[in-house]
């Protein structure tokens, strides 16, 4: 028995593209849709709106996937007080509110995982993995770096050098044998890959000078990178949290590169933790050579000062907020440094040794500096 | 046989079967797409992205009902959550076992492997060879959940057939210095179109003489040779006004050189998308133009100012909403081509009946991997 007056509309049954005028009649939880030659039954409850445009309403049913009931907005009025239920926009408010709880929840789990979890767990997985297995990792990414940037130095001055770094190592239990080389480079600089392998530039001798002490406190500060395995925890930390965000964000605009640059802002603050923490030990490791610890702060100065872009870099220093950097603060570091001065032992090298030390790679850094005065004129 | 004006606005009568009215028209309104790329741009914000799936369904449904033939709206039924399974599945098959090579081969393969070079040379032709691959799949998705008078469209073929001929035609492409590219862009359009369905009606992708007329190559050369130009005169510019600050040792980012750089992109770009345009007006008309089903013949008087006009009004939307009027200017780009395309012939619709064809159960993952998805 119908309920409510007989609507008119078309019907696509998902079976042909024709359009079939259709009678549609009301009744307590479903409607039945009758055309020239078939009829069927919609239940209310599996009904729903599909799209609304300005004067019709179009209705879709779960048991009819491809069929479509199109309403006049006077038809669809009276279905709508029929059965208010297929226009209540409530279930599909819950079910999107649902989503985008479960979604930000999903987020919230990732995000620990990435952020907290695989940065705590890097220091762990560094410390188990195999002291071989690390060295072959740190010679070959040595390999690839070596593509940029160059050897230089003879064989005689890095010969007068690894004694004393091995003796470095030995004091401070580094815990692997070093291999070091100096690389073509103006800036002022010196890194520690994983398993022992730590370059220095040829920047970093012009900066240093005579200064010997000074470049063994930048080489102790790089051996205390070796002995936390810093490098094999960014290896770890980069593929947890970099390949994570970079494989899951997608789409475009602002909201990616946001969460993008949030990963990189933890990234940051684990470097700038780890660069502290190797200050710390290159105290210790200067304080067992019977050196002055306090050349640590003189290195950073002349790294300050010799720097090709260094009112860049002051600049830089003071307008970045300390989050923002990838090193802690050079004023702190320095001053830091200075409180641990004491009168140092006899230094390592000769003065003729150091100057064969310097002088290594002394062609290779007129070179790139004649190359930058050549640009710049 | 009728003629339908390309302005026409839709009509749509209870009861009729519409028989010669095929316009095609769209009628989106750029405050609701823009609403739609505000709260997926807060919400991705908030769900490491993840919710860009919903988003761009949400998107499609509204950009879908807002195109109509003959007075029927499209309809799009496909479901945020598929997009998230694919993409899931893409993860897990594809792109974590490439990264994972990627790091092996960075770390575990000594750099005396005479190999090494190689490795990766392959793995990035792969990746090429992939993008084909998803994009065939992504558009097989978008097909199989579009909907016209309740009779789905579907696209059939071989998906790592059509990722061999893309990945063949960019070789060629490169060979060439892109002069390849037009005559490969219409061979991929046919491979694509030659083998898609409006329910039990196979597309045909056939050279008409009105498609053939178009200045394909005329057009390519203009578009070539201009680029050149500006990017010589760019890079020019470039090279003699910042040469002293590109020194190899700088330590810390020249902000000041990031920024000039940056701009500078803008009247390159402007300038490159002006002469590239008559091409890619005569491109959309070329392949719209060679399209027929159902007995409907396609065409399409899309022109290059709509190209220039659509380039700068949608650069600008873009940069001024900080990306999400995304969706916004992609709406604008469909709205465009669909009110310049017309259908002209008689269709008999009761005789169309629904595809065969299996829809995919999982959408477009790949494509997403791959940061090559359109939202439409």
């Amino acid at each position: 028995m119908s309920s409510e007056p007989t609507l008119s509309g078309r019907y696509f049954d998902g079976e042909s593209g024709n359009a079939q005028p259709v009678e549609i009649v009301l009744y307590n939880d479903h409607f039945l849709i009758r055309s020239s030659k078939k009829e069927f039954r919609w239940e209310y409850r599996h009904t729903k709106v599909a799209a609304q445009p300005d004067t019709e309403t179009r209705l879709s049913n779960r048991h009819f996937p491809d069929a479509v009931l199109v309403l006049p907005s006077t038809g669809a009025s009276a279905l709508k007080k029929a059965a208010p239920e297929i226009f209540d926009g409530r279930r599909e408010r819950r079910r999107i509110t649902a989503l985008i709880s479960g979604l930000v929840i999903g987020a919230g789990i990732v995000t620990a995982a990435v952020f907290i979890g695989v940065p705590a767990a890097s220091g762990p997985l560094a410390r188990a993995t195999p002291k071989d297995f690390e060295m072959r990792i740190g010679s070959n990414l040595a390999a690839q770096i070596s593509i940029l940037y160059k050897p230089c130095g003879e064989a005689d001055a890095l010969e007068i050098l690894q004694p004393v770094l091995n003796s470095m190592a030995e004091k401070g239990d580094v815990g692997f044998p070093i291999e070091f080389r100096f690389v073509k480079s103006r800036g002022p600089n010196a890194f520690a890959l994983p398993g022992g392998q730590v370059m220095a530039t040829s920047g970093l001798l012009d900066a240093i000078g005579d200064d010997q002490e000074a470049f063994f406190a930048v080489m102790a500060h790089e051996l205390g990178h070796v002995r936390a395995r810093d490098g094999m925890q960014a290896v770890y930390r980069n593929a947890g949290l970099g390949i994570t965000l970079d494989i899951i964000t997608g789409g475009s605009g602002a909201a990616q590169q946001l969460v993008l640059l949030g990963g990189q802002l933890n990234q940051l603050r684990h470097t700038r933790i780890q660069e502290a923490a190797a200050d710390e030990t290159a105290i210790e490791i200067m304080t067992a050579m019977n050196l002055d610890p306090s050349a640590l702060s003189r290195a950073f100065e002349a790294i300050s000062a010799s720097a090709p872009d260094e009112a860049q870099s002051e600049n830089n220093e003071k307008k970045y907020p300390s989050w923002l950097r990838s090193h802690p603060n050079t004023e702190k570091r320095i001053e830091n440094a200075r409180q641990h001065q004491k009168s140092g032992g006899k230094p390592p090298l000769t003065s003729e040794q150091w100057q064969t030390i310097v002088r290594t790679c002394h062609a290779a850094q007129k070179g790139l500096a004649d190359k930058e005065t050549t640009q710049s004129e | 046989m009728s003629k339908t004006n390309f302005e026409t606005p839709p009509t749509a009568s209870v009861g009729a079967t519409m028989r010669d009215d095929l316009t095609v028209r769209n009628v989106s309104r750029i405050g609701p797409v823009l609403w739609i790329g505000f709260y997926t741009s807060m919400l991705n914000l908030f769900t490491l992205t993840l919710f860009r799936f919903w988003g761009r369904t949400h998107f499609r449904r509204r950009l879908w009902s807002d195109t109509s033939v003959g007075g029927e709206p499209l309809e799009y039924t496909g479901r945020g959550l598929e997009l998230f399974v694919g993409f899931v599945i893409a993860i897990f098959t594809l792109m974590l076992p490439f990264v994972g090579i990627v790091f092996a081969i960075q770390f575990f393969i000594g750099p005396e492997t005479v190999y090494l070079a190689a490795v990766p040379l392959l793995l990035y032709a792969f990746l090429f060879f992939i993008l084909g691959v998803a994009i065939f799949l992504a558009r097989r998705y978008h097909l199989s959940r579009t909907r016209l008078r309740g009779i789905r469209f579907a696209q059939t073929g071989s998906a790592l057939g059509y990722g061999v001929a893309m990945f063949g035609y960019l070789v060629l492409s490169i060979i060439t210095l892109g002069w390849y590219g037009p005559a490969a862009r219409i061979k991929l359009s046919r491979k694509l179109w030659e083998k898609a369905y409006f329910g039990s009606e196979q597309f045909s992708f056939t050279d008409t003489a009105e498609a053939t007329a178009e200045p394909v190559y005329k057009s390519f050369a203009f578009a070539w040779f201009g680029t050149i130009i500006v990017y010589a005169i760019w890079a020019g510019w470039f090279f003699i006004s910042m040469g002293e600050s590109l020194t190899e040792t700088a330590t810390a980012p020249d902000l000041e050189l990031i920024g000039k750089l940056y701009l500078s992109f803008i009247p390159m770009v402007i300038l490159i998308g002006i002469f590239v345009s008559w091409h890619e007006a005569v491109m959309i008309r070329r392949i719209v133009k060679s399209l027929k089903v159902a007995g409907a013949d396609f065409s399409s008087n899309m022109k290059t100012v709509d190209i220039i006009e659509l380039a700068i009004t949608n650069t600008l939307l873009v940069i001024f909403t900080l990306g999400f009027g995304f969706m916004a200017a992609q709406m604008r780009v469909w709205k465009r081509i669909a009110n310049r395309i017309a259908l002209d012939g008689d269709v008999d619709f009761a005789r169309i009946q629904q595809t065969t064809e299996a829809a995919p159960k999982q959408g477009e993952g790949l494509a997403d991997g791959l940061d090559i998805i359109s939202n439409f």
